[in-house]
């Protein structure tokens, strides 16, 4: 089992674009438990990703709430890259 | 690696940065030049963990983001900033083989410093801030522990065994460990921040605030030693306070051309 972080890389590789709430809701059932699995912290961790260059935002809505919702996604050169780091 | 470690985090960190604070006394020259072990270190914990390739480091120096001029500007005003602080604890000016060896080991310390923001920011999308900057202080304090008191003591002159026996009774001395506590526990927090603000912000603008540390070191030096306790001496010179102006500039030229740079990439 991989850990939390490289896991959400790993959906990335896929180059569909996800927002923060389905990367969740497809990890929900193995790592729903974890620490780390709070909104804040996943939210800091794909911002993270896109500083260091392997996420991009593709796009951003605005939710019912009024809460920014924001889009990521992976293109070709991110996908090699994120395939070179987790094996 | 489980991620409910609450236990052995609110231990682990206290104890190590108390054995961190302290050695941070033996440093006649800056404590940066360990920070380029560290990287490597850090790198070769993360391999034996099977967690990263060993030539992964490579791509590390891949420019993902572009320096831009601005940036570049920014990140030499944040250099002389930090200079112009420095420079007031200089008493003479005579650039003889001594100087200009501390200068070559400082400027090597800080090639170090740089590689390991970056990498430090590679390790904070793999896993947690607080995991990457507990194995980093692992190492540092182990690595400061064991091989830097011995290469002091060396250079010292006094034989290896001096460093530990002075290590073991500073462990020892009860009335100052609950300053080393205090402080370590701060530190942790301080660790904490710079490495998640330096993974999330970029390398480059990372460092750049970091620079910053140069001018709140001897604020706080300041505050809490000269007003809070009356001591003598830590009133900061001009230097320092114009320093700290400029630093605020050149961190604020590097955040707009990096936030420039990255809107005209997409």
């Amino acid at each position: 089992m991989r850990p939390l972080f490289q896991e959400v890389l790993h959906l990335y590789t896929d180059g569909k674009e996800r927002s923060r709430q389905m990367v969740q809701d497809e990890l929900k059932d193995v790592y729903g438990n974890f620490r780390a699995f709070k909104d804040h912290q996943m939210d800091e961790a794909l911002h993270t990703a896109m500083s260091n260059g392997l996420l991009a935002e593709s796009n951003y809505e605005l939710d019912e709430n009024g809460k920014l919702v924001m889009y990521y996604q992976a293109d070709q050169d991110m996908i090699d890259l994120i395939n070179s780091y987790i094996k | 690696m489980s991620n409910n470690c609450d236990w052995y985090v609110i231990l682990a960190y206290p104890a190590l940065y108390t054995v961190q604070i302290f050695l941070l006394k033996f440093h006649f020259i800056r404590d940066r030049i360990i920070h380029i072990k560290l990287a490597v270190l850090v790198h070769a914990h993360l391999v034996i963990r099977k967690e990263v390739d060993p030539f992964e480091i490579l791509h590390v120096f891949k420019l993902k983001k572009k320096l831009t001029g601005g940036m570049i500007l920014g990140i030499i005003i944040c250099f002389g900033a930090a200079t112009l602080i420095g420079s007031s604890s200089m008493t003479d000016f005579d650039f003889s083989g001594g100087a200009a060896l501390g200068c070559l080991a400082a400027f090597l310390a800080a090639i170090g410093w740089g590689i390991e923001g970056a990498v430090g920011g590679y390790a904070c999308c793999m896993v947690d801030t607080e995991i990457a900057i507990i194995i980093r202080q692992c190492t540092s304090g182990l690595v400061n522990a064991v091989v830097l008191v011995s290469i002091l003591s060396i250079i010292g002159g006094d034989g290896i065994g001096s460093g530990f026996k002075v290590l073991t009774s500073c462990l020892t001395d009860a009335p100052s460990m609950w300053m080393l506590f205090v402080a370590g526990v701060f530190s942790s927090w301080s660790f904490k921040f710079w490495y998640k603000g330096a993974s999330m912000c970029g390398a480059a603008l990372g460092m750049g605030c970091n620079g910053a540390y140069a001018f709140w070191g001897p604020f706080w030096c300041l505050i809490v030693c000269g007003f809070i306790f009356g001591e003598e001496g830590f009133m900061i010179p001009w230097q320092g306070w114009l320093g700290a102006v400029i630093m605020v500039v050149g961190i604020l030229i590097l955040a707009i051309s990096q936030n420039k740079a990255t809107i005209q990439q997409d």
